[in-house]
């Protein structure tokens, strides 16, 4: 199965829950802990499916309206008239057989959850395509209702759906629903659980045999026939067979002529297709009206013009919304914390640690660590998420990624990788996190390694303000030229190395919507507050020992140690090597750490960096700074999602490019 | 689905003019599964609505959906123009 398909079921996170009461994984059990039946929701990716149960369990999950965004299995207790029920969303599918990146087979994730009815949501304006599924499902065995959803959107379309004819058709009841405002969810989900009922409780073999096969042609309703009947014996060679799908058998989960229906579906698939086409053009009537404006904008956003334009308008505009909100939010926030909580904190931590050295390493982890999150991290970060869960949602994201996928493949990515790259410019932290929209690993990986070669606001602030007053503007603007063309070869060196290829894009565009506040502020405070739960702790820790090593002196052995690759490869003075490091921790702390350790190294003399360093000096200081080691925050959100290895992969592989750049721009200007 | 006697000559769907509907015929074997669950399937009808800058994806249209696909995969696509006659219904 090819990446584009698996990335649609991207699952980027271990399938498991997320922020749930009940905090089952989706494995635990059939019929739940207590009794409740279980209610899986199906559907191909962009259907709405999320939304639709957000409306179903009355919270939001993380959806968004670009494919393959349910990144983990929600699953929620709900009541309905008088029943109890657990959801589980599941992600998009196209087949039950769709495999992602490391992930199950999509039916693997189905059963294991163990549904005792499917919901399965479909396009009421584009059956051919949904009805499919549904279909798979249905040869099952398990009770399926059919959620004709997306009705307003069909409506508006000119096409209305004979739900009584479709009804019969399926032998399945079918609902028509609005998910974005809850139109017939409950209704659907209602029914679903009754049927549920009637299968736990009743005679469940007799449901399954009553389960009809055809309307598919009689070869293949023989040979899935003797399939199951070879199934049921457990005559099957198993290589053949996934293990999976043979002890579903076994336990009673799943039925011989269900489990035959996903071994034979190559060969079902086209059937149901057909089958599909067939009952589609049965049950749709179409009108002629005048395509819905939404539809024609869509057209726009991707046509080279105005599209291009709008792009370059759109990006500018979400880059200059996200800094200007960001710096906004820093300062009041920042000042807040200096008047009102610095001076507690130094009082507190004073007066409680005896010690003065590790009082200080506390101050450093509580007071700047915490600092550094309330003034940096918060501000831009949930800025930006606001922003870009705006842009998916409105379905502008899959568009602009159309535009510039050509451009991003040369460096192993797709259109959309530019998203995130451009908020690696506000900061590089939710910008990892906004690499899930990529399909694959690999490309996730490429992404984040570019977003952290990617001077964010902090690293941009340390480039102008150390070139900007001693060597001149214009040294400032050669810095971000030469920071530019290190990530690019970067990028073009990484995409050449990294094992495996991208997939060409085929990509579903959804319809432009307009989005749900609600939606939007559910889907930005999950992203934020899983940042703020990976990257406090790290932020904490991080603080906490280059205080400890800064106050007791250790930093000077380093310092020290250093020395000859810092003068020797960069030309620069060993106290900027330590104050390097040191940055390690806040970025924008490069340039006052430097003046701080040159102080106390050269003394007062030293309080300017031209005092110390020429310009020739700066300018490779502040290139290496703008593409060096990643900040704290980003490797614990790299840790985060991508675990330590390749975390630190990543930024060894930033120093190292540092490095090697920092040591040529110091042969080109002379000072090594 | 009737076939279609139309004359025109069959091609690649990535060099199917904008704005002209055609029916998939064939689709190279390594593409066919992607595809498919795309529901780009023998037999099916589409037209190209236009086409992303710089040798981007080419924009397509499947009865009411839109997809993008690279110029790759749609050189993997073969199509037959539909007769004008036909260019209304784009099923």
């Amino acid at each position: 199965m090819s990446a584009v398909e698996a990335g649609e079921l991207a699952c980027h996170r271990p399938a498991a829950t997320e922020t749930e009461a009940s905090g089952e994984a989706p494995a635990a059990g059939a019929v739940d802990g207590d009794g409740s039946p279980v209610i899986a929701v199906v559907g191909r990716p962009n259907v709405g499916k999320s939304t639709f149960f957000a409306r179903a369990s009355g919270r939001y999950a993380e959806v968004a309206n670009v494919p393959g965004t349910t990144v983990s299995i929600a699953r929620r207790h709900v009541r309905l008239g008088g029943r109890a029920a657990v959801l589980i969303d599941l992600p998009g599918a196209f087949t039950l057989t769709d495999r992602s990146d490391g992930l199950p087979a999509f039916w693997q994730l189905l059963l294991a959850a163990r549904p005792d009815a499917i919901v399965v949501v479909v396009d009421a304006g584009d059956l051919r395509r949904h009805l499919p599924l549904a279909l798979a499902c249905r040869d099952l065995g398990v009770p399926i209702v059919v959620a004709a959803n997306l009705a307003d959107e069909a409506g508006a379309r000119g096409i209305e759906v004979d739900l009584g004819r479709l009804s019969q058709l399926l032998a399945a009841p079918v609902h028509r629903t609005i998910g974005r405002q809850g139109v017939g969810v409950l209704a659907a989900v209602g029914d679903a659980i009754r049927l549920a009922g009637v299968r736990s409780s009743g005679d469940r073999a007799a449901v399954r045999r009553a389960l009809p096969v055809p309307p598919y042609p009689a070869d293949v309703v023989r040979r899935v026939s003797a399939l199951a009947g070879r199934l049921a014996g457990g005559d099957v060679p198993t290589d053949h067979v996934p293990p999976e799908l043979l002890s579903a058998v076994a336990a009673g989960r799943l039925s011989p002529v269900g489990a035959a229906t996903i071994v034979a579906a190559e060969d079902l698939e086209p059937e149901r297709w057909a089958v599909a086409e067939r009952w589609a053009a049965q049950v749709e009537r179409r009108h002629a009206v005048r395509p819905p404006l939404a539809d024609r904008l869509a057209r726009h956003v991707t046509a080279p013009w105005p599209g291009l334009p709008l792009f370059a308008l759109v990006t500018l505009a979400s880059l200059g919304a996200t800094m200007a909100l960001g710096t906004f939010l820093s300062n009041v926030l920042g000042s807040a914390w200096s008047a009102a909580v610095s001076p507690v904190l130094t009082a507190v931590v004073t007066a409680l640690v005896p010690i003065p050295a590790l009082a200080a390493a506390t101050l450093w982890a509580l007071d700047s660590g915490l600092l550094a999150m309330v003034s940096v991290g918060i501000p831009f970060v949930l800025s930006f998420y606001l922003l870009l869960a705006v842009l998916e949602d409105s379905g502008y994201l899959a568009g602009a990624a159309v535009l510039a996928d050509r451009i991003f493949n040369a460096l192993g990515l797709p259109g959309r990788a530019a998203i995130p790259l451009l908020a690696a410019t506000g900061c590089n932290v939710p910008a990892i996190y906004g690499t899930r929209v990529l399909d694959s690993r690999r490309e996730r990986l490429l992404a984040s390694f570019l977003i952290t070669l990617t001077p964010c606001s902090a690293r941009s602030a340390v480039v102008i303000a150390a070139l900007a007053p001693f060597a001149g503007p214009l040294a400032a603007f050669a810095a971000f030229g030469v920071v530019g063309l290190i990530a690019l070869s970067a990028g073009l060196a990484a995409n050449a190395l990294v094992p495996g290829h991208q997939s060409p894009l085929v990509l579903e565009l959804p319809p432009l919507r307009r989005p749900i506040a609600r939606q939007v502020g559910a889907k930005a405070w999950f992203r934020f507050s899983s940042f703020v739960t990976t990257a406090t702790p790290v932020m904490l820790a991080g603080s906490f020992v280059l205080g400890g090593l800064y106050e007791t002196g250790a930093i000077g052995p380093i310092g020290d140690a250093i020395a000859p690759l810092v003068r020797g490869l960069l030309g620069l003075p060993p106290v900027a090597g330590i104050a390097l490091a040191l940055a390690f921790l806040r970025k924008e702390l490069a340039l006052q750490l430097l003046l701080v350790l040159a102080v106390a190294e050269y003394g007062a003399g030293a309080s300017s960096l031209a005092a110390f360093m020429t310009s020739g000096q700066l300018f490779v200081y502040a290139v290496v700074t703008a593409v060096s080691v990643p900040c704290v925050a980003t490797l614990a959100t790299l840790a985060g999602e991508f675990g330590w290895r390749s975390a630190l992969t990543v930024s060894g592989a930033t120093l190292g490019v540092a490095l090697a750049a920092g040591g040529i721009v110091a042969r080109l200007v002379g000072i090594a | 689905m009737r076939k279609s006697e139309s004359p025109t000559q069959e091609c690649a769907l990535a060099d199917l003019p904008a704005g002209v509907p055609a029916r998939v015929v064939a689709i190279d074997e390594e593409r066919l599964l992607v595809l498919a669950a795309h529901g780009i399937r023998p037999g099916v009808v589409v037209s190209v609505e236009d086409d992303a800058p710089f040798g981007g994806p080419r924009i397509i249209r499947l009865g009411p959906a839109r997809l993008a696909i690279a110029r790759v995969v749609a050189a993997a696509i073969r199509v037959r123009p539909e007769p004008a006659a036909d260019a209304a219904r784009t099923r």
